[in-house]
């Protein structure tokens, strides 16, 4: 069956089962592997996405719920790495293997549009569904309050 | 099936051009002052001139340096650049970094020495000969040079790019063509730590850029043409055989191509046989697993099936009463001076099995074909996974490509893994190339996981309150018993009398390294057991350890830095605690200081965990204390809400809902200081932070309740207090 | 035909004690000028916040993305909607020009610095037992908080509700004067425990259930009773809990801190914020409102009963957990089965043996009356409460359908629980959906 899914901006019309997660349909379907498989079960975050604006993970949301909504994916986000959390992350160095830090950058930037300015309390609640096994967290932390100085500046 | 645009602009191609074309695409970096590119440029003359193994030169004097080595965020490309660098003497914003060709490698005498990664060996034990690849190349440069201006070597220099003799001057990228020529009748060696430029700097590391826009390949994203994909399962129990399966039941599904079984099969290699598994092969991943699901599936579970932890842990606290079946004196005797009794200090601990789960669930994708092998795998050896490959399909190495990419985390994994057989395999019998992906349920279950431990010691008390004697027991499990040892019976602290005994408790599941094998566990273990000893004795703790180590350099200089930065203290009010620990491992001396609360219905937060660190020489503080934060969370992850549980012969808890790892909110402040002792000696940092920060927590515990923990996970404990 | 008859009884009631408490009216009191932030005492700013985060001043006074304290948060009563106010400190829309003494007339007596009465969905019922000496401090938090311009929503409320006057009437029937008075016969953890609950922590505003004139009785059998909430079922606080496994203090302080407990489940909706402003509190005064609450119960059962009760339920529920070797099969009935189906597809990653979550077995909300929360959390998801962010729920309310949810409820509760077949789900269901719950 075909589904028919805007991602970043583009129209994909792909033959999928309509339960297939999102998170697939991304990477194997239309070929965006930016966005990762950690778990499949909603509680890595390796698969974050956006879902009109919404921080979603797509393990968890099956191709045809997002019929007729805007699905934005790491890819989309900028096309020369020139969002304020992308130039944070490579001032700071944030990542490690890299692995988890496109759902964490996607978490990260819903998180600084609901709030600009967050606080750390804040950010531990928008940040606490996207693991690191590399341990980033703490220069997570502080490339968010940089991304904000900048998206400010 | 759709692939990603692949143009020239954007991307750098491998072409592989051998029927059928394999192609692979790449994004070339957004911005970064140094860069990485990857794909196999010493196949494209374009990218320079090789002036050896390690590096090429381009007319403009990019100097692209070849990284033998896995990049698992430890920093590895960085590092060997730098190295390399540092000895070749080039402007950083000249260098790019490429994962280096294993086929070259196994083809051409082992150029590299060594393509392994691990052990925090990379700088540890490689940085003679990779210092010697890049001075070499410099003394080639100057030598073209000093040929060219009929001039002596020894009057030429060369300094960021640039040779000059007197009034003359050329770039490395006009001489790069000359030097490849050059044979050097004496290697050069390598510069004093004094003379350094580079080394010692904070370097950012190279493989950032392509990692916050998406665009790293790592083994799971490699897509080639014509590829299927297959899910896999192995016996859930090790050792466990395949009975039957019923691929009717799912084969009119959509997208299915057919079902591959595994056989099982020793390795030549180690670590690495065959379980017996199960393949089904699909046009798309998910319709792969999810009919793997679906298949009815009949194992026959063989004799490991009777497992358990609780098992283990039993027959383990028996044997910590008797006498050890292997024992060695270390110093003196102490059996006849316990016996006489006096201050006796006793304390058993425990550790269960943990897990590895990398970010990144293992992948691999792999094409057999009439003429070639190639494969792109999750491993921390490109070159030990080609010949795994060759032995795999019964061809030879030459004929086997085995390509680096990142890994998504390996931590110690990728040396022990046979996904890639399994993907050789399943591509060999379906004739198409395949990708294969492990859930993070099958990576859990299929892990070599780190072994669990026991150890009990005892000690006596001298009339200073330090220890006069002491017997350490340790039991390990069957597989990998030596990992028992590690850190203890040579520990640093000098009792006079002083013995190490082992126990071996039977089990079957597979084991292999865990970042900082061994000392993981015995870090906790001996410095838990070392605070009980202090505070029995009457000491204070650090004191106590001051103490004890007396005369040992990189240990003292280790405890001084964390007096005077630490502000440790006993003297608490209830609630609050403060706890040190110092581990040597990998070649380097680690202590950590953990500030603690925890309140009165036993919640715990970890304020601080101070880390001090003292490798020796240090070629990149930021990079290191990258690794500091990171393998700090990494051992927290497991001290407080880890341990696999090991129930009916397989892991029971195999995913993130029931293994649980460290999360953004519960993490401390993690502050990276360095004590280092620069008498050219030199220590590794991947994995060095980790081992001495749950002994620092579970004393800080002790402090803030009265309460001693002695197993992990430290959470399940019920820390409160009235 | 009964409801306009019920609505000319209260109206009547109410014009007779608007009578009797027109004699009683509150007169204005005089407007200051907005007092300097600067000058309040830091400690008391302090312990201002935290008592505010006691009283959940916050989750009212805010309106979904506004301004903190800023009112406009529209709250749905049986007689109309109410907007909550500005309490910042901004002189023309807020109480900037409140004295302390106005602010702690109000939170005792209801009526706002004109006199005018104030409606009780502003639980002042419950405030009235708070200190003056807390109140000071409360009123030093709110004053020295940024002032926002934001004029208050007006309030659509029924004939004869919006006759601010008769609320006069209902302060004189329902509203019982006085700051808190300790009982001595009682222990001082239990009595602070009293201060909170009765006072700031007005748990009797969302626990008992209100009157026909929308107020919760202070005595009775149907204090805490259980109630309903903005659509959510709220349950009891009293020994009538339909929960499996008796709550315990230790159980009450861990799930009122982190909004989570292993044997009764997650907080979610008005509970979700209540949990994340205790997490900030001092666990004393958690443990002190457990112990109260237990009182409340009747008591902690001995010790023997309640871990027999505890193994035996536990044991129950792990059975029935999706995926348990020993869990019975789906029966052959049409719903079940595509409730079932829906089960697995939507819920069983994490709602299965040995999951993350508490084993559903023994979740309050399968033992409310009715199934609005179930619906509720399927649909909206649940936030996670501050003290265990990685418990969220994501809504599913685009991937279920209606239908779907319907036969999904009834396996839920049959499959999980013992009790009889949930009625009048499938309009819940709708109501639901279409918001208008
Ligand atoms: S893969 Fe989606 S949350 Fe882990
Ligand atoms: S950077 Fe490796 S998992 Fe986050």
């Amino acid at each position: 069956m075909a589904v028919s899914i805007n991602v970043n901006g583009k129209v994909h019309d792909v033959e999928v089962e309509p339960e297939t997660p999102l998170l697939w349909v991304l990477r194997d379907t239309i070929g965006l592997t930016g966005t990762k498989y950690g778990c499949g079960i909603a509680q890595c975050g390796a698969c974050t996405v956006h879902v009109d604006g919404q921080p979603t993970k797509s393990c968890n949301v099956n191709a045809a719920s997002v019929v007729g909504k805007k699905v934005i994916t790491i890819e989309g986000l900028s096309p020369d790495s020139s969002h304020p959390v992308q130039k944070a992350w490579l001032e700071l160095t944030v990542p490690q293997c890299g692995y988890c830090q496109s759902g964490q950058i996607m978490s990260a930037v819903a998180l600084l549009r609901r709030s600009p300015n967050p606080s750390d309390r804040e950010i531990d609640a928008a940040m606490a569904d996207n693991i690191c096994r590399c341990g980033t967290y703490q220069q997570i932390r502080e490339g968010i309050h940089a991304a904000a100085k900048l998206g400010n500046a | 099936m759709n692939q990603i645009d692949i143009s020239r602009r954007t991307f750098i191609r491998s072409s592989l051009a051998v029927g059928g074309g394999l192609m692979l695409g790449f994004h070339m970096p957004v911005s970064a002052e140094a860069a990485i590119v990857m794909g196999e440029p010493w196949k494209n003359p374009a990218e320079g001139v090789e002036i050896n193994a390690w590096l090429t030169i381009d007319n403009a004097g990019v100097v692209t340096i070849r990284c033998p080595h896995t990049e698992m965020g430890q920093g590895g490309m960085t590092s060997v650049a730098t190295l390399v660098a540092e000895e070749l003497d080039v402007p950083w914003a000249n260098v790019r970094c490429v994962l280096a060709d294993a086929n070259r490698f196994v083809t051409r005498g082992q150029e590299y020495k060594d393509m392994s990664t691990g052990g925090s060996n990379l700088v540890r034990n490689r940085h003679p000969h990779i210092l010697q690849a890049g001075a070499s190349a410099r003394e080639r440069l100057k030598e073209a040079a000093a040929k060219a201006w009929g001039v002596d070597r020894s009057k030429v220099v060369a300094k960021q790019g640039v040779l000059t003799s007197g009034d003359k001057k050329g770039t490395y990228g006009e001489f790069a063509t000359a030097a490849a020529a050059v044979t050097l009748s004496e290697e050069p060696k390598a510069k004093a730590y004094k003379d350094w430029w580079l080394l010692g700097k904070d370097t950012p590391r190279m493989d950032v850029a392509v990692k916050v826009n998406g665009s790293a390949i790592y083994p799971i994203d490699v897509r080639v043409p014509g590829m299927v994909y297959a899910a896999v399962k192995s016996s859930p129990v090790p050792g466990g055989k395949l009975k039957s399966f019923n691929f009717d039941a799912i084969k009119g599904r959509p997208g299915i191509l057919g079902v591959v079984e595994l056989k099982q099969t020793k390795a030549k290699l180690q670590n690495a046989d065959m379980r017996s598994a199960i393949a089904v092969v699909a046009d798309s991943f998910y319709r792969a697993k999810t009919a793997l699901d679906l298949m009815p599936i009949e194992w026959d579970l063989g004799p490991g099936a009777d497992n358990s932890f609780e098992k283990m842990d039993k027959l383990a606290r028996e044997l910590m009463d008797k006498d050890g079946q292997h024992a060695e004196e270390v110093r003196g005797d102490p059996r006849p001076i316990l016996a006489k009794g006096g201050k006796v200090v006793v304390g058993d601990y425990a550790r269960p099995y943990e897990c590895h789960v990398p970010m990144s669930p293992p992948a691999a994708v792999a094409s057999v074909t009439a003429e070639r092998v190639d494969i792109w795998s999750f491993t921390q050896n490109v070159a030990a996974t080609l010949l795994m490959a060759a032995d795999q399909t019964g061809r030879q190495p030459k004929d086997v490509y085995s390509h680096g990419v990142y890994q998504g985390g390996a931590f110690g994994l990728g040396n022990a893994i046979d996904l890639p057989r399994q993907a050789v395999e399943i591509s060999k019998q379906i004739g198409k190339p395949v990708k294969v992906i492990w859930t993070r349920e099958e990576n859990i279950l299929q892990a070599r996981a780190r072994p669990p431990i026991w150890a009990k010691f005892q000690a006596v008390l001298d009339d200073k309150g330090l220890p006069a004697a002491m017997i350490s027991r340790a039991i390990g499990e069957s597989e990998v018993p030596d990992y028992a040892d590690r850190g203890i019976a040579n520990m640093a602290y000098k009792v006079p009398h002083f013995r190490y005994e082992r126990h071996i408790v039977p089990s079957n599941m597979p084991i292999g390294p865990n970042r900082a094998p061994g000392n993981n566990n015995n870090g906790f273990t001996i410095e838990s057991f070392a605070d009980e000893m202090a505070i029995a004795g009457g000491w204070d703790p650090l004191e106590w350890r001051m103490k004890m180590t007396e005369g040992n350099e990189p240990w003292q200089r280790v405890l001084a830095k964390l007096k005077e930065v630490s502000g440790f203290t006993t003297k608490l009010p209830k609630g609050k605690g403060m706890g040190i620990a110092v581990v040597e491992s990998h070649g380097s001396v680690v202590g950590a200081c953990a500030t603690v609360e925890v309140s009165r219905r036993g919640a715990l937060t970890i304020e601080k965990i101070l880390i001090v660190s003292n490798s020796g020489y240090v070629i990149n503080p930021r990079a290191a204390s990258e690794q500091v934060y990171g393998s700090t969370a990494w051992e927290l992850s497991h001290a407080m809400y880890g341990g696999l549980n090991l129930q009916g012969g397989r892991y029971q808890n195999v995913n993130f809902d029931t293994y649980k790892l460290m999360r953004f909110p519960d993490m401390p402040t993690v502050e990276s200081v360095f004590a280092m002792s620069e008498n050219n000696w030199w220590g590794g940092f991947g994995e060095t932070a980790g081992p001495p920060t749950p002994p620092a927590v579970a004393n800080a515990i002790f402090f803030a309740t009265g309460k001693r923990i002695r197993t992990t996970p430290m959470l399940k404990h019920d820390l409160s207090w009235a | 035909m009964k409801k306009a008859l019920v609505r000319i009884f209260v109206a009547l009631v109410l014009a007779g004690a608007g009578a009797i408490a027109w004699a009683m009216r509150f007169p204005e009191i005089a407007p200051i000028a907005k007092p300097d932030a600067a000058k309040f005492d830091k400690e008391l700013v302090k312990r201002g916040e935290k008592l505010a985060g006691l009283g959940n001043c916050h989750v009212c006074h805010t309106k979904p993305g506004g301004k903190e304290f800023a009112g406009g948060l529209a709250l749905p009563t049986p007689f109309g909607t109410i907007h909550t106010t500005n309490i910042t400190p901004d002189v023309e829309t807020g109480i900037g020009s409140w004295s302390e003494q106005a602010f702690i007339r109000a939170m005792h007596e209801g009526v706002d610095r004109h006199g005018r009465n104030l409606y009780p969905a502003f639980p002042f019922d419950y405030y009235s037992k708070v200190t003056e000496a807390d109140l000071k401090a409360i009123y030093a938090f709110l004053m020295s908080r940024p002032a926002v311009s934001q004029k208050p929503t007006d309030n659509s409320l029924a004939f004869p509700f919006n006759i601010r006057l008769l609320l006069a009437g209902w302060n004189f029937l329902f509203h019982e004067k006085g700051e808190f008075k300790p009982d001595p016969s009682k222990d001082a953890e239990w009595n602070r425990g009293a201060y909170l609950v009765e006072g700031l922590g007005h748990c009797g505003a969302c626990h008992t259930p209100r009157n026909m004139f929308g107020a919760a009785p202070k005595s009775g059998t149907n204090v805490y009773a259980g109630a309903v909430a903005e659509g959510w079922y709220v349950p009891p606080l009293n020994a009538s809990t339909p929960a499996p496994i008796p709550w315990t203090a230790k159980a009450l302080v861990n799930y009122l801190i982190d909004g989570w407990d292993g044997h009764h489940g997650i907080a979610a909706g008005p509970m979700t914020a209540v949990a994340t402003d205790l997490y900030e509190q001092s666990e004393d005064d958690v443990f002190a409102i457990a112990a109260y609450v237990m009182s409340i119960k009747g008591g902690p059962r001995p010790q023997a009963e309640q871990e027999k009760i505890t193994t035996e339920a536990l044991a129950t529920a792990t059975k029935l957990e999706w995926g348990h070797p020993e869990a019975p099969p789906v029966p052959n009935d049409p719903v079940m089965q595509k409730g079932a189906k829906v089960f697995e597809a939507q819920c069983s990653t994490c709602h299965k043996q040995g999951g993350k979550p508490a084993p559903l077995g023994l979740a309050t909300v399968l033992y409310a009356p009715d199934a609005s929360n179930l619906i509720l959390a399927t649909f909206k998801g649940i936030q996670p409460p501050r003290g265990v962010l990685d418990r969220s729920m994501p809504p599913r309310e685009a991937q279920i359908s209606d239908d779907e949810m319907t036969a999904l409820a009834t396996f839920i509760r049959a499959r999980f629980t013992k009790k009889p077949a949930w009625t009048g789900t499938e309009a819940l269901v709708k109501k639901i959906r279409s918001g208008a719950h």
